[in-house]
C-alpha cells in the first residue's frame, strides 16, 4: 500500500507555543488510521493544516502524490479530501435533509427542486434513520442540539465520495448506542476503499476500529504501530492513557 | 434527606414542539445525579429550565422548598445555582486567570474571593501553571478545567454540569470525574448530563434515563450500570467502564 497522505517536517508556533513541532507522519491508503494523543498535542492543529485551513510555519503536506502545502480548503475537498470539526459545520439555515442533499455534491439551486436522484434521496432518508434524525428532518438544522449536530455532520461525510477523510472527534456528545452505529459505517465506507485519519479520545472506538494508531505528543508522533502494542506502550501509557 | 431540587411536570420549547414532555425529577442535597439519554431526547433542555436559561411552559421548578420558576437566571446564580454549558463558555481572549476573576465577579469580600481562588486553584492546578495564557489557546479540554475551576469561585450550591467529559483525553477525563465526586463530598449537590454514559454512571449516586422528553427511570448509578437492557438501549455493548480514579491520586494534566 502506498501513502495518500503524507506530513514531513511540518511545524506551526501561535505566539510562543508550538502547537506541532517539526511532525511527519503518514496514512497508507485503505487504512483507518487513528491520531491520538493528550489535550493540546496539536491534534486538530494538524488537521486544520493538512485540510488547509491553517498556514504551516514550515513543511511540506502531500496528498495523492502531489504537493498540496498551502492549498485551499475548497480546492482540497474537490480532489477528494473531507473533513468534520470537534464543533460541528453544518449549514444552520438549511434543513437537516437539505444539509445531506448539499453533501451529496448537488448544488445550491437543485435544493429546492426535484432533480435530486431517487438514489441520493433514499440513501439520505436512510441514513436520517440510523442517525435518529429522521423526526427532526425537516427543521433546520440550527435547532439541533450538540449531539444531533455531530451526527449530521457525520452523515453528511458518508453522503459524498471522498478519498481520505479526517473526522475529528466523531464520537464527541453522541449516545453510545450510536457510535457503534458510527463505527459499523466507517467500515462500510473503508471497505469501499476510502481512508480514514481519526482523531478520538474513545479508546474502546479506536481500538476496535483503527490500525495503525499514531500517538502525538507535544507538537509530535511519539509512537505508531498497531493498537495492541500502543495499549502497552509505556511512553503512551504515560503521555496519554494514565494508568 | 429532602430533595434540593424539584423538577415538576415541566414542559418546554424552543417554539414549536415540546422538547421537555412532563419532566419529573428530583435530585437529593449533596449527591451526584447523572442525566443519560438518547440524542436530542432534551437533557441540554432541562438544565436550561433550572438554570432559567429557558422558562417551562408548564410545570415546576422548586429549589430549596423555593418555587423559581420566575426567577431571572442572574437571581437563580445568587441562589446558588450555577450552569456550565456545553459549548466552550470561557473569555478566549483573556488570560486563565482572569478567566477564574470572573468568576468572583459578583464578590465585593477580597478574603472570601482569596479563599476561593485558593480552592479552585487547588481542584485544578492548571489555573496556576497557565495563568497568563490566553484561555483560547489552551485545547477543549484545558478551558473544561477552567471553567470547571471558575465555578468553584461562586462557592455553588447546586452545579449544573453539560457534557463535562467531552473534548477531554482520557487522564483528563479521569480528573474531570474525580473532580465532581470531590465537589460532592464538599457538600455541593450536582445534575450532570454525560454522553459518556458508562463513565457519567460510575461517577454518581443516582442516574436518570430520559427519552422523547420524559424522564423514563430513576435507579441508583450503580444499577442503571448492570441493568442488560439499559445498556442495550443506552450504553451500547461495547464499552466497558473505565476506572474512576480517587481524587486523592489524580494529578493533573497538561
Amino acid at each position: 500500500m502506498s501513502d495518500l497522505l503524507s506530513v514531513h517536517e511540518v511545524t506551526k508556533v501561535f505566539g510562543g507555543v508550538r502547537a506541532v513541532d517539526g511532525a511527519s507522519l503518514s496514512v497508507k491508503e485503505g487504512t483507518i488510521t487513528a491520531l491520538i494523543g493528550p489535550n493540546g498535542s496539536g491534534k486538530t492543529t494538524l488537521f486544520n493544516i493538512i485540510t488547509g485551513y491553517l498556514k504551516a510555519d514550515a513543511g511540506r503536506v502531500e496528498f495523492a502524490g502531489h504537493d498540496v502545502t498551502g492549498s485551499d480548503p475548497g480546492r482540497l475537498y474537490r480532489q477528494g479530501l473531507s473533513r468534520t470539526f470537534q464543533q460541528a459545520r453544518i449549514f444552520p439555515q438549511l434543513t437537516v435533509q437539505e444539509n445531506l442533499v448539499v453533501a451529496g455534491g448537488y448544488g445550491w439551486r437543485k435544493l429546492f427542486t426535484s432533480r435530486v436522484g431517487r438514489e441520493d434521496r433514499l440513501r439520505a432518508d436512510s441514513l436520517l434513520e440510523e442517525f435518529r434524525l429522521d423526526r427532526v428532518s425537516d427543521l433546520f438544522a440550527s435547532e439541533l442540539s450538540y449531539g444531533q449536530r455531530k451526527l449530521l455532520e457525520f452523515a453528511a461525510v458518508l453522503m459524498s465520495s471522498p478519498r481520505l477523510v479526517l473526522l475529528d472527534e466523531p464520537t464527541a456528545g453522541v449516545n453510545p448506542v450510536l457510535i457503534e452505529t458510527m463505527e459499523r459505517h466507517v467500515r462500510e465506507r473503508n471497505a469501499e476503499g476510502i481512508t480514514f485519519l481519526i482523531v478520538e479520545h474513545d479508546m474502546t472506538f479506536v481500538m476496535r476500529l483503527c490500525d495503525p494508531v499514531i500517538v502525538l505528543d507535544a507538537g509530535k508522533p511519539i509512537f505508531a504501530g498497531a493498537p495492541s502494542v500502543v495499549q502497552n506502550n509505556a511512553l503512551v501509557l504515560d503521555a496519554y492513557l494514565g494508568s | 434527606m429532602a430533595p434540593i431540587l424539584v423538577i415538576d411536570s415541566v414542559v418546554a420549547s424552543y417554539g414549536a414542539g415540546d422538547i421537555l414532555k412532563g419532566v419529573n425529577l428530583s435530585v437529593e442535597a449533596g449527591t451526584v445525579t447523572c442525566l443519560i439519554g438518547p440524542n436530542g431526547s432534551g437533557k441540554s433542555t432541562v438544565l436550561k429550565t433550572v438554570s432559567g436559561l429557558l422558562r417551562p411552559k408548564r410545570g415546576t421548578v422548586t429549589f430549596r422548598d423555593q418555587e423559581i420558576n420566575r426567577l431571572s437566571p442572574k437571581a437563580r446564580l445568587l441562589l446558588g445555582i450555577v450552569h456550565v454549558p456545553q459549548d466552550r463558555s470561557l473569555f478566549p481572549a483573556m488570560s486563565v486567570w482572569d478567566n477564574l476573576l470572573m468568576g468572583g465577579y459578583l464578590l465585593r469580600n477580597q478574603k472570601q474571593l482569596q479563599a476561593r481562588l485558593e480552592e479552585a486553584v487547588e481542584a485544578f492546578p492548571i489555573c496556576k501553571t497557565r495563568a497568563r495564557e490566553h484561555a483560547g489557546s489552551l485545547s477543549g479540554g484545558e478551558q473544561k478545567q477552567v471553567e470547571l475551576a471558575r465555578t468553584l469561585v461562586l462557592d455553588p450550591t447546586l452545579i449544573l454540569l453539560d457534557e463535562p467529559s467531552i473534548g477531554l483525553d482520557p487522564k483528563s477525563r479521569q480528573v474531570v470525574f474525580a473532580s465532581i465526586r470531590t465537589l460532592s463530598e464538599t457538600g455541593r449537590t450536582v445534575l450532570l448530563v454525560e454522553q459518556n454514559a458508562r463513565s457519567g454512571l460510575a461517577a454518581s449516586d443516582m442516574g436518570a434515563v430520559l427519552e422523547s422528553g420524559v424522564v423514563r427511570l430513576v435507579a441508583s448509578g450503580a444499577s442503571l450500570l448492570e441493568d442488560p437492557e439499559v445498556a442495550r438501549l443506552y450504553l451500547g455493548a461495547g464499552s466497558k467502564t473505565p476506572p474512576i480514579t480517587t481524587p486523592q491520586t489524580t494529578t493533573a494534566t497538561s
